[in-house]
């Protein structure tokens, strides 16, 4: 699984600001983008002309982009389509689909240009509560780990599976999930014991 | 990977009769009433919300510079009991205590004080390394005691240094090798500045290298320590003394070499006789 880390980063003017600033920048992107108007509007291509231009000096692949882009669709399209339900809801709907992919186009630049404990260290800064903090914290953390648990079991499921059928595949696929939810309540448990054992409170 | 921070005195050539754990071990019995034991255990039990009892009427105690295993087969108790030392274990600290860290009984009270001085490893590195920096990790316990600033830093670089990683700062745990993960998780350890070591299954999944530099860094630090494992040459090499556990009951107790070399005892407890000590190594 490939998370922005601290190192393999090919470093630009972007990547070497201070996070803080990226991160300001980020939000009042994405708060100016939300108060924009509920219709497509000419003032759409001020937000979307910046990140444009920032994504041109961070150097960010398309198809990273594109990729984590298209992974966003199925919530916003779930979102944007209950717009169409009401009257005259299709402007509105052409402004959600816009609004949400600028915002999270402004969050894909400053994940890629800051690495996640920078970021961190920017939000503690900022003063955000310590739980929540905590829980960004041990999710980036325990993701490559949950992802490598996911492989193996995918994988010794895989050696033992000696037919196509479709319909074993997905209930393997559910097995293979609910185990993994097992295991990550327990693993969540012994994650607590450690912490506890080092002063937690 | 680096390399340990003294050389392997397993190396360099120890005899079987002289091995280091037992030159400490006279010294305990000299003076041993004096010195207050760095961790006691009377009677401890304790039964499982399931209603299973795991532990039952253990009791021992360790000195300040002793290295003592604790021996059992699979689920003998030797995890629970290893949760114990911590106060991790039972969820609630008795009324009535049975352990006691230097002196200071393990009550509600003190339970911070005791989690401060037993500082305890994890079998799995991927449970105790929980922050997104190696930094991050080893500052988490000292950051609970309020050390901040330059001090924290100088405390986590002190810590590195003594693990054999220096300069491992930023690195990201998900990205370190598994003898370097231990090697962090012993740091953060060691960052609360604990009395008494406490380790399970230290050398579980590590490679050979990896099992001798991290026995050398074990033998390199100082203080009491008390180690579950099934790596008997580990115990052969670094235990001045073993317990062993079986059904959640202390059934055997004593010097290491004897008590290994007791092959009716070690199969009866689902254990055999470390190889070290079956035949005559001329390099030791």
């Amino acid at each position: 699984m490939h998370l922005p880390g601290t190192e393999s980063r090919r470093r630009t003017l972007l990547h070497r600001a201070w996070p803080r600033l990226k991160l300001a920048a980020a939000l009042v992107i994405i708060a100016g983008t939300a108060l924009l108007p509920r219709r497509p509007d000419a003032l759409y291509l001020v937000p979307a002309a910046v990140l444009a231009g920032l994504w041109l000096v961070c150097r960010m692949p398309l198809l990273y982009t594109l990729r984590r882009l298209l992974v966003a669709q199925v919530f916003i399209l779930g979102i944007a389509v209950l717009a169409l339900l009401s009257p005259a809801g299709r402007p509105v709907f052409l402004a959600t689909l816009a609004k949400s992919n600028l915002c999270i186009l402004a969050l894909l630049v400053l994940t890629w240009t800051t690495p996640f404990p920078e970021l961190l260290q920017a939000l503690r800064r900022l003063r955000l509560p310590p739980v929540m903090l905590t829980t960004l914290a041990l999710m980036y953390r325990y993701l490559p780990v949950l992802a490598e648990e996911a492989r193996r079991m995918e994988r010794a499921r895989a050696s033992r599976t000696f037919s196509r059928k479709r319909r074993s595949g997905w209930q393997n696929l559910g097995a293979i999930i609910g185990h993994l939810f097992v295991r990550t309540a327990d693993r969540a448990e012994r994650i607590y014991l450690a912490m506890c054992a080092r002063g937690w409170k | 990977m680096t390399g340990s921070p003294k050389s392997d005195p397993a190396l360099s050539g120890h005899r079987p009769g002289e091995r280091p754990g037992q030159e400490k071990r006279a010294e305990p019995s000299l003076k041993g009433e004096e010195t207050v034991p760095a961790l006691r255990i009377g009677a401890l039990s304790y039964c499982y919300p399931q209603g299973r009892l795991a532990l039952e009427g253990v009791s021992f105690s360790v000195t300040p510079t002793e290295c003592i295993a604790v021996l059992g087969p699979n689920g003998a108790g030797k995890s629970t009991l290893l949760l114990h030392l911590n106060g991790l274990l039972p969820d609630h600290p008795p009324r009535q205590p049975s352990i006691w860290v230097e002196g200071q009984p393990l009550l509600a009270g003190t339970l911070e004080l005791v989690r401060q001085r037993v500082g305890l490893l994890f079998q799995d590195p991927d449970d105790q390394l929980i922050s997104a920096t190696v930094f991050e990790d080893v500052a988490f316990g000292p950051r609970q005691w309020g050390i901040a600033g330059p001090d924290l830093q100088a405390l986590v670089a002190r810590c590195l240094g003594l693990v054999g990683l220096p300069g491992f700062e930023e690195r990201e745990p998900h990205r370190l090798s598994q003898g370097e993960k231990r090697r962090v998780c012993l740091a953060g350890v060691l960052a609360c500045r604990p009395s008494v070591l406490v380790l399970d299954e230290p050398t579980s999944d590590l490679d050979p290298r990896g099992r001798r530099e991290f026995k050398a860094l074990l033998r390199s630090l100082p203080g009491a320590k008390v180690i579950a494992t099934q790596d008997l040459e580990l115990v052969v090499d670094l235990c001045s003394r073993v317990l062993i556990l079986d059904q959640g009951r202390l059934v055997a107790e004593g010097p290491t070499l004897p008590l290994l070399s007791n092959e009716e005892l070690m199969l009866a407890h689902g254990l055999e006789r470390p190889h070290s000590l079956l035949h005559h190594h001329p390099h030791r």
